[in-house]
């Protein structure tokens, strides 16, 4: 117990430098080589910028004012970052709302489904439990691509890589914009395929 | 401008056609293409700011997703697409907290690049183009995008547009002066043709040149009219001269025949006189009283006649004697003049004052003449006064001496002034006053040959003066 809560301090602690740092800097990604960024961080403001970058249909949602779900299922990796930026921010002028399903569960409804490392066997169940829908599905799982997710997307402190499947976007009823194809490596949807 | 105009004026008519055709074209060339320059350079100057500006917005378009991802290389390789544009010498994309963190040249420090805060942009330096260009996402700034570009090709456009004007210009201007020239030449070479020859005629005299004829209306008109002008002249010229030979022939043939007349009729008269004279001597007893009286009055007669044509003689005679002018004093010649003519005074009191005189240029034998007939006139027509006063001098008119004969005599009605000096003209009758007539008209020819004037003054029964003056022309 006192390891844990330990560990839950740092991670508040954390979280309080991350905000402060945020705040001064109000900024959604964080600046290379001067403030140090945590990986959730980064992955989050990933998450983020991708609902920027992508259009959806307008039946994907009841209303304008309708917010923009973001859907995770399995082990969360962003921590509290993403909440954070929902709770912030607007993207295509819709607010942003976060739902957590656990590992093993349904995809819920959303626009945007991460598919987190925890669902590593559950991949195609799961792009076939949103196949036709105006889902964005996003991973960090490899091969995610290749077996019909629209982005797949890894960043350490020192690479950054950005795969995308615009054809796969194209039978959830979405568009990438160019600017985002042209920041990324295009690939196609191949079931035999082992890796991206 | 006045002075301009003046210089204008004294230019050859040559160099006056050629700036009157090449000014106002130079000046309509200077102004046009003075403005095409500076319509040029404005309208330059904006396309290539237009020009980079939609190159910063292309930038700023394509640069949004790198720069919310961090993916920088990409930003690099659209930054680096500005080395293609040759004006480009710098560019930026800021992020959000305006640093710029991609650069063109890469090698270029950031702090070398403007500072920015928030969306306000400093100004360029002179000499470069600075041109911001926000990158928005979803309305919000999420970076800036900038490009330096260099107006130094503006000032190399101006300079290869003013050189390439001012040299077509010069060309130009060769070209039109050669055409104009060579145009120029066929209105000022009739002209200088016509000068040549008006020139030719006034120096030498010979009316007998004639202009050549020239093709134009107006010209053929001119050389026409002047060669019609010369022919008029030469014609008019050979007249005079054939009438002035004329002239003199007759002038010489009437001075031998006065000569002649004059020579012939003296002996005669002589002859009329010496036997009359010899007559009256010898035979003065024979003959009775009235008789004699008759032949004093023929021999009278015959010496008035012999003195008639004396002077008669000398009247022509003073035409053909040549004019012996040297510097005289007229103080002298009065003096000598009067002594030859004091006999007529015998017995009278006259008197004779003389001022004096300044020298004078004249011939001394025909001044001296003048004063002997001036001299006797005052005397024999003061004879009826008991005192005779005769008063020679000068005076000043208009800075010249005026010569002058006064005398207290009986005068004359000015009204005959103008017969005075006609050869046999008397005022007077030959009873009152003796005299041929011939003394007065002798004056006059005398001082107009000396180039002067004779006019009198005088009223009846007051005297009479004679002004005279020598050398006026």
């Amino acid at each position: 117990m006192a390891v844990l809560s330990l560990l839950r301090a740092r991670c508040v602690l954390v979280a309080w430098l991350v905000a402060t740092a945020t705040l001064v800097f109000g900024q959604t990604l964080p600046e290379t080589g001067r403030v140090r960024a945590t990986e959730a961080e980064v992955k989050a403001a990933y998450i983020f910028n991708f609902t920027l970058f992508t259009h959806w249909p307008s039946s994907a949602f009841t209303s304008p004012q309708s917010p923009l779900i973001i859907g995770i299922v399995g082990e969360d990796p962003f921590g509290v970052e993403l909440d954070r930026i929902a709770a912030a921010k607007k993207s295509q002028k819709r607010p942003l709302k976060v739902v957590r399903v656990e590992s093993g569960g349904d995809p819920p409804e959303c626009h945007i489904l991460f598919i987190a490392k925890s669902e590593k066997e559950r991949v195609e169940q799961l792009l076939a439990a949103v196949k036709g829908k105006p889902v964005l599905t996003v991973s960090d799982l490899e091969p995610f691509c290749s077996r019909g997710g629209c982005i797949r997307f890894l960043r350490t402190d020192r690479t950054m890589g950005l795969f995308l499947n615009p054809g796969a976007a194209k039978e959830q009823k979405l568009r990438l914009s160019p600017e985002l194809l042209a920041i990324g490596t295009i690939r196609r949807t191949d079931p035999h395929a082992v890796v991206d | 401008m006045r002075w301009l105009i003046k210089k204008f004026d004294q230019m050859s008519l040559r160099t006056k056609l050629g700036a009157a055709s090449l000014l106002p074209s130079l000046v309509v060339l200077l102004v046009g293409t003075a403005g095409f320059i500076l319509y040029d350079s404005i309208s330059f100057r904006a396309v290539v700011r237009r020009n980079l500006e939609a190159n910063a917005h292309f930038i700023a378009l394509t640069s949004r997703a790198a720069l919310q991802f961090d993916t920088l290389d990409h930003a690099e390789r659209v930054i680096a697409g500005l080395a293609s544009n040759s004006d480009v010498t710098a560019g930026a994309i800021y992020n959000a907290k305006g640093v710029p963190v991609v650069r063109f040249p890469q090698n270029r420090a950031p702090r070398k690049f403007p500072t920015i805060t928030g969306s306000e942009y400093p100004e360029a330096p002179s000499g470069k183009i600075w041109l911001f260009q926000p990158i928005l996402l979803e309305d919000q700034p999420i970076g800036t995008v900038f490009i330096e570009a260099s107006s130094d090709r503006f000032w190399r456009r101006f300079q290869i547009l003013a050189l390439g004007a001012t040299g077509s210009l010069l060309l130009l201007l060769v070209v039109a002066h050669l055409i104009s020239s060579r145009l120029q030449r066929h209105v000022t070479n009739p002209l200088s043709a016509l000068a040549r020859t008006a020139r030719a005629v006034s120096e030498r005299k010979d009316y007998s040149t004639r202009a050549e004829s020239q093709s134009g209306p107006e010209f053929k008109v001119l050389t026409d009219a002047f060669n019609q002008m010369l022919e008029q002249i030469e014609a008019q010229d050979a007249e005079l001269r054939s009438r002035a030979d004329q002239l003199q022939q007759a002038n010489a043939e009437l001075e031998s025949f006065t000569y002649t007349v004059a020579h012939d009729l003296r002996s005669p008269l002589r002859s009329l006189s010496g036997f009359s004279h010899l007559l009256s001597a010898k035979y003065s007893e024979a003959l009775p009283e009235e008789a004699c009286d008759y032949l004093t009055r023929i021999r009278m007669s015959a010496e008035r006649m012999a003195a008639l044509i004396d002077d008669l003689l000398a009247f022509s005679h003073l035409d053909t004697q040549p004019l012996q002018r040297k510097e005289v004093d007229p103080g002298t010649i009065v003096r000598e003049a009067y002594a030859e003519v004091q006999t007529l005074a015998s017995g009278r009191q006259v008197n004779l004052r003389v001022q004096s005189l300044p020298p004078a240029q004249a011939d001394p034998v025909l001044l001296h003449q003048v004063y002997v007939n001036l001299l006797s006139n005052a005397v024999k027509y003061t004879r009826p006064r008991e005192v005779a006063e005769i008063r020679v001098g000068v005076r000043e008119e208009n800075g010249k001496p005026v010569y002058f004969v006064e005398d207290n005599g009986v005068g004359f009605d000015m009204r005959h002034a103008q017969n005075l000096f006609r050869v046999f003209q008397r005022l007077h009758s030959e009873e009152d006053f003796e005299g041929t007539g011939v003394g007065l008209a002798i004056v006059q020819r005398i001082i107009a040959r000396h180039g002067g004037r004779i006019w009198p003054q005088a009223e009846p029964g007051k005297g009479a003066t004679f002004y005279f003056t020598l050398n006026e022309k």
